[in-house]
């Protein structure tokens, strides 16, 4: 056994059990939305008589315009929105990172530069800049749409981690591992990464709480996922489109939205607490 | 006899013209004990970080300078030739041990990255030569502590992890930047004398950066004086305490605080 896999002592930071419960339910839900889901979403029952349902025992969240079950199309949009989500985070992740770490790790020219891309890519406010490239291209596919949130995403993420990297960087254990011959790439993944990955934790949790009614913004200004898809801005969409008549179109996307980046935001804070060493019991 | 480290007409420039360091040489033997004395602002750090090319970006070594050391002059290495250098030839103790230590790293891992660095390819290997190193300096349970964190040592625990990460390759020359300014005074000595084994031990030169006269008299068989960036006196300690020659050396002797029984 080497010494680094020797198992690190449980930590006694309390878990947000509330959050987790309900971030897991959520994910397992929506994973296994055949399953859990009563309906089909795009199931018509009956387009005359069972359309603009209130909730019921049959349908406890009622049911559309078109007489869709409306918590199979929440359950189903679920996973649109927590894919698209969770995948565009990532991208404005690795780009965000890279380009951070490298800006302030370097300094000198290669940070002036490339933080100047930054400022001006975030001078036009991103809703703005997404409407244009919707108007540009068009509707989008799933694909597109997570492509286009991520390279919108990683401006504000390469900040964060160039502001923190900097910081780390002029600690003086940095200087110290210079001083024992540490080579500069060893230092930035060893001595000041390290440090700045709980703050891109936390970063990136906040983010996907963004991401999320971003995309149900979208969605309900029907330039994200197109229609016959479920998602929850597209849901809240129908019920904004027949003038809050239906309520349930509106409340119960509306609630998933607000339990997911509430569990997500809880979830991000307590790990960063987790992640700190100086919180960590001792050996 | 050639000395180990040969600094000559060093200079270092600040923006605006700011002289940190003004055409300093002085010599340090093999195995020789030199403090480097003067009030703080003196430029004794400079001096030090400038030998290591640790200076910050905005610094100006003047052109003229030499470091000559293994017959190189370390200021016209490049970077990767001065990342071989530090660590194995040269080796730095700092005055802070809880800020010199990576708080993310057990202290284990970060004596055996010195040794990842120079060359042992094995982590296994670099930590057993760590745990060594750690009971060496007097670090007890070396084989537990070294799973430990810096934040779970007190602080002279600490300092002697920074000198067994400093003195693991033994290093011709260890510069000890304030090696126990930030200690109590009880750990101070044992530190203090912790050096001076390993020294002996190993036949390691030490350059002691301290405005501390007490360690100069207790730890050091010569001493460079400096005031303002330049050197004003080169003397062995026992002459520069009993007849200092320059005005700054003697102000320096009187300032240090006595003891005085009421009677």
């Amino acid at each position: 056994m080497s010494p680094r896999s020797r198992a690190t002592p449980r930590r006694r930071v309390a878990t947000p059990r509330l959050a987790i419960a309900a971030l897991i339910a959520l994910v397992a839900i929506a994973a296994f939305a055949p399953l859990t889901a009563p309906f089909h979403p795009a199931e018509q029952p009956d387009a005359a008589l069972a359309k603009n349902l209130p909730p019921s025992i049959e349908h406890p969240f009622g049911t559309d315009g078109y007489s869709r079950d409306v918590l199979s199309r929440v359950i189903y949009g679920a996973r649109t929105s927590l894919a698209v989500a969770g995948i565009s985070v990532l991208v404005a992740l690795a780009l965000g990172t890279a380009v951070g770490a490298v800006a302030g790790f370097a300094g000198g020219n290669v940070d002036r530069w490339l933080m100047r891309g930054v400022d001006a890519v975030l001078s036009v406010p991103r809703l703005l800049l997404l409407l244009v490239i919707a108007a540009a291209f068009g509707q989008l596919s799933l694909g597109g749409l997570i492509l286009v949130l991520g390279l919108t995403g990683w401006p504000a993420m390469s900040r964060i981690v160039r502001a923190q990297v900097r910081e780390m960087a002029a600690l003086d254990h940095v200087l110290a591992a210079r001083a024992l011959g540490v080579q500069p790439g060893r230092i930035l993944a060893r001595h000041v990464m390290p440090g700045v990955w709980p703050q891109v934790l936390v970063a990136a949790t906040l983010a996907v709480a963004s991401v999320i009614p971003l995309e149900a913004g979208l969605s309900f200004l029907g330039l994200g996922i197109p229609a016959p898809a479920p998602s929850w801005g597209n849901i809240m969409l129908e019920g904004y489109e027949q003038q809050l008549r239906s309520w349930w179109l509106v409340v119960f996307p509306g609630i998933a939205i607000i339990t997911t980046v509430l569990a997500v935001n809880v979830i991000g804070e307590r790990l960063r607490e987790s992640l700190d060493p100086r919180l960590r019991p001792p050996v | 006899m050639t000395a180990l480290l040969e600094v000559r007409h060093l200079s270092v420039t600040y923006p605006g013209d700011r002289r940190a360091v003004n055409d300093i040489s002085f010599d340090i033997d093999a195995g020789e004990t030199v403090a480097l004395v003067g009030e703080s602002g003196c430029g004794k750090s400079t001096t030090a970080y400038a030998v290591m090319q640790l200076l910050g970006p905005d610094a100006r070594v003047d052109r003229n300078s030499r470091a000559v050391f293994d017959g190189d002059n370390l200021l016209t290495h490049s970077r990767e030739a001065m990342c071989r250098i530090r660590g194995r030839r040269i080796a730095m103790i700092f005055q802070e041990p809880a800020a010199a230590l990576n708080p993310s790293m057990r202290v284990g891992d970060q004596v055996a990255e010195v040794a990842e660095v120079h060359g042992e390819r094995s982590h296994r290997r670099a930590f057993e030569k760590a745990v060594t190193m750690l009971e060496r300096v007097g670090i007890r349970d070396a084989g537990r502590r070294a799973y430990a964190f810096p934040h779970e040592l007190s602080g002279g625990m600490r300092q002697r992890v920074v000198i067994a990460m400093a003195l693991l390759l033994q290093p011709a020359l260890v510069i000890a930047d304030e090696p126990t300014s930030a200690l109590d005074v009880t750990v101070q000595a044992q530190i203090l004398a912790l050096i001076d084994e390993l020294r002996r031990d190993a036949g390691t030169a030490v350059l002691f950066i301290t405005h501390d006269l007490a360690v100069v008299a207790e730890s050091c068989s010569r001493a460079i004086v400096m005031q303002g960036g330049s050197i004003v006196e080169q003397a062995t300690t026992e002459r520069l305490f009993a007849a200092p020659k320059h005005r700054h050396s003697a102000d320096l002797l009187r300032a240090v605080p006595r003891l005085e029984v009421a009677p």
